[in-house]
């Protein structure tokens, strides 16, 4: 298990993580999501001993890990550039990484090597970046670590590829029960992967759940409201629907059809949404991307407003 | 996971990253191995062709070895300019952020990265030279099986002396540059930042050693830096010095091996705890420095700042040292333009650019305080400081005319008489005015050439450079300007010592040796270098009279031996007051000879050796165009009082330019052993000696003497290329008058 408690990672005078708390229980595939700088890579690069926390702590099964080299030998972290393994051959490269973790496995290296068919040979500078990555998630993989770190894992990487990646990383959890922290912007991915999720926002979590409590937990209901008695459409702000109890996220009406993103109980919601006597309800469910706009957009963080900027 | 398997994998991580690290380095490696080949290897292979060319008396160019020794010497240089390259390569991820995440992420703690990072580096860097030395002696030893190089062979430990002190100037480098990388957190700065290292440390030693001397401007010596160890040890560039030096050392051969063996280990063992303290504080860095750091420009600013203060400190104190009146003024700005370049280049920009003027002005007036703290305590009372014959060893004397070269002793008696000398010139500069001096009369307007004189005046100012070694074989250098009579009982002391009777002896002999064939030719000849005794059938010395005449003796190898010993018996058992009180009668190699060399002077009786002539066989042999004479008499010796003062700020050592307003002190008596010139200028035209005047010129060359120790002179007179004096002595003054008269 992987623990964040109460973690502050300061860069100079910048704040990155600002009493963090985070729990990744083994087994689990765990996505994290944030917008820009919002501290993804810098808790992978912490889970990874890469950084050091400011205070708090940052263990690996109960062990602190930055510097020790019990608990880093757990973790394999793949970070999003591959510049840095150019001058290697794939052998090479997997020989560097077989002397440092003692599980490396020369059988699913190979593997995986010949589905993906890289050479063994070549120089990785001359590789695509999709094969670039293929080479590292596979070394990463083969390492056979408990627990597996991909910062922006899909990144360069073409529709079929992303599905190879992708099995090889579903096979490897369920084969061994790796537990995997993926960071992406692409929240299908992780949609398709994690079975768990963390928002951050500015250095802080916004929620870390499951991700079907996730979308379970937050609802868009279109309504369409009755006309007044002058026959004009009935007209509500986000306040009114807060007024009755709903936690609202979004709201926008247009004419006599409304449309609300509630955090809650959906039938909580719904029954809230009587009081103002609808003619039709409907529930559309949310996609995490969806969720995801929502959820910033709460806090502050606003696509339409950057968009208009 | 109990201790030991920890301990295990602990030991099992270290070498797996020093294992890949090597792998990685590999062609670093074999680009220094081939370097290596060609340096070492190549000079052997030089040396083992001209050998083979001598053994055989085969006539050879030596100009062909030239393009070799040019390829080694730049091979050479190459190979040591890995010490930077290698560091560069092996702590990159230190200055290149796409490597942080790689090198961090693995299953490494802190500790074992550096060590195995910098220990395979180090292997990298050394193991290619070991392997070329060792290639190098391998070609030597098989080449000593056909060719004779027994000359080069038996002084091999002294070549493996000279190997380990580069090779710890190479290790010291490559310490340094790791050192210097770890401040740094871009390519440019990492290799400013070794540069600046490299450079500052040596350059701020020097500085602030000469700021001292400057400050001091009475006994120390700005040469004293080449025979400091903090010098030596802290840089390369001091290793490169040390090199030098003990190269000379060995080559004069004038150290004592104990001395010889102290300095070199005080060498090795003060650079490796230097290079284990900078190893030590580099790791202590490395531990705190974060992964993060990476693309910051200088990771640790007050590294950045301590460089750039070190430089303005430099600069100050050259402009200082240059008395001119701008010469703060141009340090400021000089000093100035380079912070504020330098500033923009760390900073990347103009960001909080009032910073850099107030860090600048902070400093500038922290350097100015540094530089007037050394002057007001006049080089931090560094000129007042003698040390004490219990931590002294060795003492190295010279002084000019009284010792043909620098005198290396290890007598007690004579340091002793070297410490109570230098404690009296202290006390006379320090208590300048508790001594009272009889002045001379003499116009300071003559001396600076404005008016003419009748007087005869000797400005009488001896050099005598002290160097005390300590037990740890550090040198304490101290010069001074002396009255030649303040030297007397030293060189007394020196002159009649057994360790000098030893030295003489030894050199003597050995200097004398020639094979057969060869006894007649001159000493330049180098069939004559390395001559041992058995080797040797004849022995030849050079004896010259009183007016510098000489003559080539010849005596067989056993014989010659007698000589020598005969001479080591006289000196060991002679009194300072036996020699002061003998009449003079030869030199022999540069050794006088007198009446109180009793042995000497049976042996030269029993070969019928003319060691003594009269006044009558001395000026027949003086050529007749030559015989002119030229007299002194009643000559003044005076020292200008200004170089005792304790108030002038002008560079103490540097004689020719003192202020002689302050008066002349006038001397009683003087010292010098041998016919050289005094200088001075004599006034007095010359006189030819002819029929008429031949008995007063006899007369005066009869009492006259090369040599006068401690002895006031009533006249010096010149007879050919000869100095001579006259001393005190009951009747002198007659024969001098007459002779005035007669000539």
């Amino acid at each position: 298990m992987i623990e964040l408690k109460n973690t502050v990672k300061k860069f100079d005078s910048y704040t990155a993580l600002d009493g963090i708390d985070l729990r990744i229980e083994k087994g689990t595939a765990f996505g994290l999501l944030g917008s820009n700088g919002a501290g993804k890579s810098t808790i992978l690069r912490l889970i990874s001993g890469v950084y050091s926390p400011e205070s708090g702590d940052v263990l690996v099964d109960g062990e602190s890990v930055f510097d020790n080299v019990s608990a880093k030998n757990k973790v394999f972290f793949i970070n999003d550039e591959t510049v840095q393994f150019g001058s290697f051959t794939l052998k090479k490269l997997k020989n560097y990484y077989k002397g440092y973790y003692p599980s490396f496995s020369e059988e699913i290296f190979e593997n995986l090597r010949k589905k993906t068919g890289l050479p063994l040979e070549k120089k990785i500078n001359t590789f695509s970046k999709g094969m670039k990555r293929q080479a590292i998630v596979i070394i990463g993989l083969a390492c056979c670590t408990d627990y597996l770190l991909l910062d922006e894992a899909f990144d360069g990487l073409d529709p079929t590829m992303r599905i190879i990646v992708k099995k090889m990383l579903v096979d490897a959890m369920l084969d061994r029960q790796l537990t995997t922290v993926i960071s992406s912007h692409n929240l299908k991915e992780i949609n398709e992967v994690c079975d768990t999720a963390a928002l951050l926002h500015d250095g802080k979590i916004v929620f870390s759940r499951d991700i079907d409590d996730v979308k379970g937990s937050v609802h868009k209901i279109q309504v369409v409201f009755g006309k007044n008695e002058d026959g004009s459409s009935a007209e509500y702000t986000k306040e009114d629907f807060a007024a009755d109890g709903i936690e609202v996220l979004h709201f926008e009406q247009s004419r006599s059809i409304g449309s609300i993103i509630a955090r809650g109980d959906i039938e909580t919601i719904k029954a809230s949404l009587v009081q103002k006597h609808p003619i039709l309800t409907e529930v559309i469910p949310l996609t995490l991307e969806e969720i995801f706009i929502y959820e910033l957009e709460v806090l502050g963080y606003d696509s339409s407003d950057n968009i208009s900027e | 996971m109990t201790a030991a398997t920890t301990s295990a994998n602990k030991k099992s991580y270290f070498s797996v990253r020093f294992m890949s690290k090597l792998s990685d380095d590999m062609k670093l490696f074999i680009s220094n191995l081939f370097f290596q080949l060609l340096c070492l290897p190549v000079i052997a292979g030089v040396l083992l062709r001209e050998y083979y060319f001598e053994n055989l008396n085969i006539e050879y160019d030596d100009s062909e070895i030239v393009p070799f020794i040019f390829i080694a010497v730049i091979s050479f240089l190459l190979s040591v300019a890995m010490g930077v390259i290698i560091p560069m390569m092996n702590f990159r991820y230190l200055y290149n952020k796409s490597l942080v995440d790689m090198n961090y992420s693995l299953p490494l703690n802190n500790r074992q990265r550096f060590f195995a990072d910098f220990f395979s580096g180090l292997s990298v860097y050394i193991i290619p030279a070991l392997i070329g030395a060792a290639v190098a002696v391998t070609e030597l030893l098989i080449g000593s099986a056909f060719i004779d190089i027994s000359d080069v062979l038996k002084y091999m430990s002294e070549y493996i002396r000279m190997g380990t002190i580069v090779i710890a100037g190479m290790i010291l480098l490559y310490t340094l540059s790791v050192f210097a990388i770890g401040f740094a957190g871009s390519t440019f700065e990492a290799l400013f930042s070794i540069a600046a290292v490299n450079i500052m440390i040596p350059a701020f030693i020097c500085i602030t050693w000469f700021n001292i001397v400057n400050a001091a401007h009475f006994g120390l010596s700005e040469e004293a830096i080449i025979k400091n160890f903090a010098f030596f040890t802290t840089s390369p560039a001091g290793a490169v010095g040390y090199f030098v030096h003990s190269a000379s050392v060995s080559s004069f051969n004038r150290y004592s091996s104990s001395l010889t063996d102290s300095m070199y280990f005080n060498f090795m063992i003060r650079t490796l705890l230097f290079t284990a303290a900078v190893v030590f504080v580099t790791y202590q860095l490395y531990k705190r420095r974060k992964a993060e750091d990476v693309s910051k420009p200088y990771v640790y600013k007050a590294f950045y700042y301590a460089i750039m203060s070190a430089a303005v400190y430099c600069i100050f104190s050259l402009l200082h040292m240059t008395k001119l009146s701008s010469g703060i003024l141009s340090a400021f700005i000089i000093s100035g333009i380079l912070w504020f370049v330098m500033e923009v280049i760390r900073r990347r920009g103009f960001k909080r650019f009032w910073t850099a003027a107030v860090s600048f002005a902070l400093t500038s007036a922290a350097v100015i305080c540094v530089i007037k703290t050394i002057d007001v305590t006049q080089g931090l009372g560094r000129a007042k400081t003698v040390p004490s014959a219990s931590s002294v060893t060795d003492v190295e004397i010279e002084m000019y005319s009284f010792l043909d070269s620098k005198y290396i002793s290890h007598d007690k008696q004579i340091i002793n008489d070297v410490i109570e000398l230098n404690k009296e010139l202290v006390d006379r500069h320090i208590h300048y005015d508790e001594y009272e001096y009889e002045m001379s009369d003499f116009d300071p307007d003559v001396f600076a050439g404005n008016r003419q004189h009748k007087g005869r005046y000797f400005v009488d100012a001896n050099n005598i450079t002290m160097t005390y070694y300590t037990g740890s074989g550090a040198a304490i250098v101290r010069n001074y300007h002396v009255p030649s009579e303040m030297l007397t009982d030293l060189a007394g002391d020196i002159l009649t010592s057994e360790e000098y009777a030893n030295k003489i002896a030894d050199e003597m002999y050995k200097n004398s040796l020639r094979r057969e064939g060869y006894e007649y030719y001159a000493h330049y000849d180098d069939r004559y270098d390395n001559l041992d005794s058995d080797e040797a059938k004849y022995c030849s010395f050079n004896i010259n009279d009183k007016v510098n005449v000489g003559k080539l003796e010849v005596f067989t190898a056993a014989e010659g031996k007698e000589l020598t010993e005969a001479i080591r018996r006289d000196i060991t058992d002679m009194t300072p007051e036996d020699l002061r009180n003998s009449e003079y009668y030869c030199e022999l190699e540069n050794q006088i000879i007198t009446s109180a060399f009793k042995n000497t002077i049976d042996f030269f009786e029993k070969h019928d050796v003319k060691y003594k002539k009269n006044s009558e066989e001395l000026i027949d042999e003086i050529d007749y165009s030559e015989r002119t004479i030229i007299i002194n008499s009643d000559p003044e010796y005076i020292f200008p009082k200004v170089l005792f003062e304790n108030n002038k700020g002008y560079g103490y050592i540097r004689s020719y330019e003192y202020d002689t307003s302050s008066g002349f002190i006038k001397l009683t008596t003087t010292l010098s052993t041998g016919a050289y010139s005094r200088g001075g200028g004599y006034e007095s035209g010359n006189v030819g000696i002819d029929s008429s005047n031949k008995k007063a010129a006899e007369q005066l060359l009869e009492i006259a003497s090369p040599v006068v120790a401690g002895e006031k002179v009533i006249a010096e007179i010149q007879i050919s290329n000869a100095y001579l004096y006259i001393p005190d002595r009951p009747g002198y003054r007659d024969i001098v008058e007459s002779a005035k008269a007669a000539l």
